[in-house]
């Protein structure tokens, strides 16, 4: 029985455990979810609610936690009989995610730059057999990439300091951390405002106290406004969990407009 | 005489035998053409859409019962060239007989091609707003929001403008708010933005925006659009009006219904105004005379 509450140095505790929820109900806060997980006979009751605390998030998990706020959802997942334990999975968004630098950021022409981004981190719930129930870390507001309103795709949209050293990251164990290269090989400067991260093609591996996904690499060809992406392979093996969808080869393309900007 | 009686009754024997030669190959032709339309159907659902997979298992159902119904008709002795030839003077006969029914026909096959809509899409036509619910040659149907079933002649969705609500997966929202004349404009605009920029259903891209419309009779007029996903639409306008009153009642913003000032003219005497202060209680008024 796993009973520990996870600190931020050693988050993969959270991941790994297999918890077993008797009586007590199993307590989770995480970046700004709080949920509370009881079992009864022939249900799972989930009560959630999220509490904007930006990059000051909770990250602790356990049956001792005293959340005295109430939750303001309750989902009920009705099974014949509830088996007593349960795996939370960190899973990336089901959506890209748009993440902005704070302040845009000018690549020179035919210049290469690695910059790190993080993007949210979900948290699914298996419940035993193909019971599993998802919840994000973070409440994301929804934006469109595109050209036009009528091209494009819908995505959720975070910040970034997209920082160019690796030691200047914050670890943050609610969210994932993207390596990302990007190649300008035209002739003129650009100015990154907005980048398109293919986060539900993207797995999720065990970093150095951060979980990490696939380096990206960005290819810019302005020429006939075309951009494409190759997912890399990443440095560890220690994978957490894989990918939403699949795609040929690692290999992305769309038009400029829809991954950079 | 004689000779003749048995023939015609072989006749009449091959006759009815035919007929029900042709009756089962009608009735197996309905059968075969269902069985292969709900085939279709079961291992295509997943990759056509909803539209794709009624105009592709109609085009199977009727393709294969007319194959088996030329079959039948074949089986009865009539010569299908014949049939065909005879089919032709029909038409036009028919043709002139029925010009609405064909006007619908052609526009029905006009909007298969054109494409303007799918099943499961929300149309608005001519006050009516709806879901579509089958694409047919001569006709499209439509379920409203309160429940009812309205019929649309494909000749009138050819004609005339229609609106599809769901065509685009985002849709922007408009507000039309009016604050007092005496308000901070700036902070009335701020107030709004700050709005949806707390409510993660307001797309930050493309951007939320506030402009001052115009000077009305008794209000500044404003005008917030913000974008949001169509699946939220109704509920955010709605939760967004709800928001905008509560953000103005707490900072004290004036939302003005129309005003009307009486002037009695520069020249004449004001409007003479008496105060009563409770009811059935002597007031008195200015000439020293006590009025209720």
């Amino acid at each position: 029985m796993s009973k520990a509450i996870p600190l931020t140095s050693d988050f993969m505790t959270l991941w790994t455990a297999q918890w077993q929820v008797e009586t007590r109900p199993l307590y989770l806060m995480a970046g700004d979810l709080v949920l509370v997980i009881e079992r009864l006979l022939h249900e799972w009751q989930l009560g959630y609610s999220w509490q904007k605390l930006e990059n000051q998030g909770h990250f602790q998990a356990g049956f001792e936690l005293n959340i005295t706020k109430e939750c303001e959802h309750l989902s009920r997942i009705a099974v014949e009989c509830t088996s007593c334990t349960l795996k939370l999975i960190p899973k990336l968004a089901d959506r890209p995610v748009v993440v902005r630098p704070y302040s845009p950021l000018t690549i020179p022409a035919n210049n290469k730059i690695t910059l790190f981004v993080t993007t949210p981190l979900w948290v699914a719930v298996c419940l035993g057999g193909n019971t599993e129930t998802e919840f994000p870390l973070q409440q994301l507001s929804e934006t469109w990439m595109g050209a036009l309103t009528g091209q494009g795709s819908l995505c959720y949209g975070s910040h970034t300091h997209a920082r160019l050293d690796k030691s200047l990251l914050q670890r943050l164990p609610y969210r994932a951390q993207t390596p990302v290269t990007i190649d300008n090989q035209s002739a003129e400067s650009l100015t990154l405002e907005r980048l398109s991260i293919p986060a539900p093609y993207l797995s999720l591996y065990q970093g150095n106290g951060q979980l990490v996904t696939e380096p990206l690499y960005f290819s810019i060809e302005p020429k006939n406004h075309q951009g494409s992406i190759r997912i890399e392979k990443p440095d560890t093996n220690q994978r957490v969990s894989g990918a939403r969808e699949k795609t040929e080869k690692g290999i992305l393309t769309s038009t400029w407009e829809n991954l950079f900007a | 005489m004689n000779e003749l009686i048995p023939e015609a009754d072989i006749q009449s024997t091959i006759s009815w035998l035919n007929m029900i030669k042709a009756a089962l190959l009608v009735l197996i032709g309905w059968v075969v053409a269902r069985l292969a339309s709900r085939f279709f159907t079961r291992f295509t659902r997943f990759k056509l859409n909803k539209h794709q997979l009624a105009i592709y298992t109609r085009f199977i159902f009727y393709l294969l019962f007319s194959l088996f119904a030329i079959t039948a008709l074949h089986q009865l002795g009539f010569k299908i060239s014949v049939l065909l030839g005879a089919a032709g003077i029909l038409t036009v006969a028919l043709g002139f007989a029925s010009q609405t029914s064909a006007s619908n026909l052609i526009s029905g096959l006009f909007l298969l091609g054109e494409k303007p809509f799918e099943i499961g899409d929300v149309l608005k036509v001519d006050g009516d707003t709806g879901e579509v619910i089958s694409v047919d040659l001569l006709s499209v149907k439509l379920r409203t929001f309160d429940n009812l079933y309205v019929r649309i002649p494909n000749e009138l969705l050819i004609k005339s403008k229609f609106t599809n609500l769901t065509k685009f997966p985002i849709r922007r929202i408009d507000l039309v708010i009016g604050v007092a004349y005496r308000e901070n404009l700036q902070k009335v605009i701020q107030l709004l933005l700050e709005l949806t920029a707390r409510d993660a259903r307001c797309l930050e891209e493309p951007q939320p925006f506030c402009i001052i419309t115009g000077f009305g009779s008794s209000s500044v007029d404003l005008q917030l659009s913000v974008w949001c996903r169509r699946e939220v639409f109704r509920d955010l306008k709605s939760e967004l009006m709800q928001a905008i009153k509560q953000s103005f009642d707490a900072h004290g913003i004036e939302i003005p219904f129309p005003h009307v000032s009486l002037y009695s003219g520069s020249q004449t005497a004001p409007f003479p105004v008496y105060q009563v202060d409770q009811p059935g209680k002597e007031t008195p008024t200015p000439d020293g005379q006590s009025g209720v």
